[in-house]
């Protein structure tokens, strides 16, 4: 054998004998809305906190020794049909062991028979029960309506002794009317009654009309769901409006974001709301995320980035516990099992129920002097 | 309530007829639908809000600069976009696609330059000061609103019929070679009334900018929207009609939203436009477009 042919095969076998110990790539797909109108309040956070996560993620080798993450992430313009072409793309084309996002129940309804057809796990960032019943293959990350609604309205009832509520909601997005209903619902239960009730839209921001139909209302509680900056928006203009100062104000998670606070700024004083996400809460995991989120972006991150960073832990959690070489079955069974795991979200233990639904504590918050101080 | 509604839909109506005039100005003297009209007011909103924020001027130095700057956004349009299809004698319809090609770009510019974020200008760059005017609750911004505007298009009027350059931008719009072979330099023209409808649009994005609290590289598509409905029931490349047909559209607007429903208030206003339309093809005002109009 000549020297040159035996340098060939010497590397040859080198390479053969390596391979075993290769690492094992994961992959996983994720698809934000990092254009179009819903970007500006989403698809950015959303791939800050899933960045953050993969760090996390490959850092602590939370897939288990050997194996590493990488993560397609994609633009569906917040389009339904380019979500549906997406889930197919990173089903088929792409080979994902999971999807992760969407975002939102517009966005997320109609992509999640698509990934049940496809058999490949769908942790849908999503609040719709829809989403869940649309096969075995789906799951929710966001807390029912209900959850957090009927805090809201005992609150409202109870701590702020309202009577006489004005609702405002997006009337567009599905979550947005639910939300509403279910805060009507419980309101009324306690007592309230439902003054008037004014859809708005993402896309609006003219809101002098309503500001002013509804500082002519005899009212003591203004409840607002909607995107953070357009509710922050709305405050500021039913403020500017001479909305009296003594009505109290009373909001979904939502406003939970960063970005409510920095554009309501003083119109958002006194406004309470339940939350599963606040950036100052102690659990160890959120402590990590928080840490690590400023050190990159030189920011605070927003409810959308903390439930990016949780759906990625969580279909790390999924993988490890379905084992090496786990196809998607495996990973969805494993996915269905989580109990317990730490997240940034709520109180910092995050479960799946026997029915996919996802399980953890809300946090209560009022803005005082500018910052969310706990209520609960 | 009414008083206060009307008075609220006589503000953002004038200036929806103030954005809407860069609009029919174009499509008058030059027979071009400018698609991209809406991203030049998001670019003039974006360079008022730049200007206070990272250059830290203050509001009425912005506020020019944004004028300026959008006229010249939309200067660089024309000369990037529409000149190059006269020159290849480029048909009306492909100059449409090519305006959607060049809004695109300019949102995707202003989208990158943001992150996509919604911006507001810093608190207390407008004072916050309210009247109490015959029971109406009248903000110092509504009116210098409706000061600026009625300044704007009184300027824009006697720009178009006392001076020179306005007589020869109207005959360019009468007969673009009839004009030239009278001695006028349509590629002046062209560049004039470009830059007049990048200057209002850049002061309407300014304006709704500051008055609705929101800077945002989508914000330009909802008030074409509004703009085409009032440049069609205006009469296309009518001055007059365009801001009378602005103020009734930002009035009936208003008052859908206020005493019928949020959600029929686009539903009314397009309804509108479509049984006008059935009524006077030319536009409600089609008497003014006659008379005053541009062309």
């Amino acid at each position: 054998m000549k020297a040159r042919e035996f340098i060939v095969l010497g590397i040859a076998l080198l390479f053969a004998g390596a391979a075993p110990a290769l690492a094992e790539e994961v992959v996983i797909a994720a698809q934000y809305p990092l254009s179009g109108p819903m970007a500006s309040y989403s698809g950015p956070f959303l791939r800050e906190g899933t960045e953050i996560a993969i760090d996390r993620i490959n850092e602590t080798h939370m897939l288990g020794a050997g194996r590493t993450l990488k993560v397609i992430i994609e633009d569906n313009a917040g389009d339904r049909n380019q979500a549906i072409s997406l889930m197919n793309r990173f089903a088929t084309s792409d080979n994902a062991l999971a999807v992760l996002g969407v975002y939102g129940s517009y966005l997320s309804l109609p992509a999640a028979p698509v990934a049940n057809e496809l058999k490949i796990p769908f942790l849908a960032i999503a609040a719709s029960p829809a989403i869940v019943q649309a096969g075995p293959w789906s799951f929710i990350l966001i807390e029912q309506p209900d959850s957090s609604m009927k805090i809201e309205a005992e609150y409202a009832a109870n701590r702020l002794k309202a009577h006489y509520a004005a609702l405002v909601y997006d009337r567009a997005n599905d979550a947005s009317v639910r939300l509403k209903d279910a805060f009507a619902k419980y309101f009324k239960e306690r007592g309230g009654t439902v003054v008037s009730e004014d859809g708005i839209s993402a896309q609006d921001t003219n809101f002098a009309p309503i500001a002013t139909k509804i500082v002519s209302e005899k009212i003591d509680l203004l409840y607002i769901e909607s995107v953070p900056s357009v509710a922050a928006n709305f405050l500021v203009q039913v403020k500017q409006a001479g909305l009296d100062p003594s009505v109290k104000l009373i909001a979904s998670g939502q406003v939970s974001s960063p970005v409510f606070r920095s554009i309501a700024g003083a119109a958002a004083e006194g406004i309470l709301y339940a939350a599963d996400y606040v950036p100052d809460m102690p659990a160890p995991e959120n402590r990590y995320f928080v840490d690590n989120y400023r050190k990159r972006y030189h920011k605070d991150p927003d409810q959308n980035a903390a439930w990016a960073y949780t759906g990625m832990l969580l279909l790390a959690h999924a993988i490890h516990d379905a084992g090496p070489g786990a196809d998607r079955a495996k990973v969805r069974d494993a996915l269905a099992k989580l109990q317990n795991v730490d997240t940034p979200l709520g109180a910092g233990k995050f479960s799946y129920d026997k029915d996919r639904m996802p399980d953890f504590d809300l946090i209560v918050l009022q803005i005082t002097k500018g910052v969310p101080q706990l209520v609960k | 309530m009414l008083a206060q509604q009307l008075l609220n839909g006589l503000v953002v109506g004038a200036v929806y007829a103030l954005f809407s005039l860069g609009l029919t100005i174009v499509f008058g003297m030059h027979r071009i639908l400018n698609l991209a009209h809406g991203a030049v007011f998001m670019w003039g909103a974006f360079i008022g809000y730049f200007a206070v924020t990272l250059a830290g001027l203050p509001l009425w130095a912005a506020f020019i600069l944004a004028v300026i700057g959008a006229g010249f956004v939309s200067v660089a349009l024309d000369l990037c976009v529409f000149r190059p299809l006269r020159r290849h004698q480029g048909d009306e319809f492909g100059t449409i696609v090519a305006s959607i090609g060049a809004n695109l770009i300019l949102m995707q510019l202003a989208q990158e330059a943001t992150n996509a974020q919604t911006l507001r200008f810093p608190f207390g760059i407008f004072p916050v000061i309210f009247y109490n005017l015959l029971g109406l609750r009248v903000s110092l911004q509504q009116i210098v609103i409706l000061g600026a505007v009625l300044v704007i298009v009184a300027g824009l009027l006697l720009f178009l019929f006392r001076t020179s350059l306005g007589s020869e931008a109207r005959a360019v719009a009468v007969n673009e070679s009839t004009a030239m072979l009278l001695g006028v330099n349509p590629g002046k023209i062209y560049m004039t009334s470009f830059f007049i409808a990048g200057m209002l649009a850049g002061a309407a994005g300014v304006i709704l900018g500051i008055a609705f609290n929101s800077v945002t590289y989508v914000m330009g598509d909802a008030i074409m929207l509004q703009a085409f409905v009032v440049i069609v029931l205006g009469g296309l490349g009518s001055v007059v009609g365009a801001v009378l047909s602005g103020v009734v559209i930002g009035m009936i607007q208003t008052l859908t939203t206020a005493y019928i429903s949020t959600e029929l208030s686009d539903a009314v206003v397009f309804g509108l436009l479509f049984v006008v339309l059935l009524i006077r093809p030319n536009g409600f005002f089609s008497g003014l477009h006659s008379e005053y109009r541009v062309a």
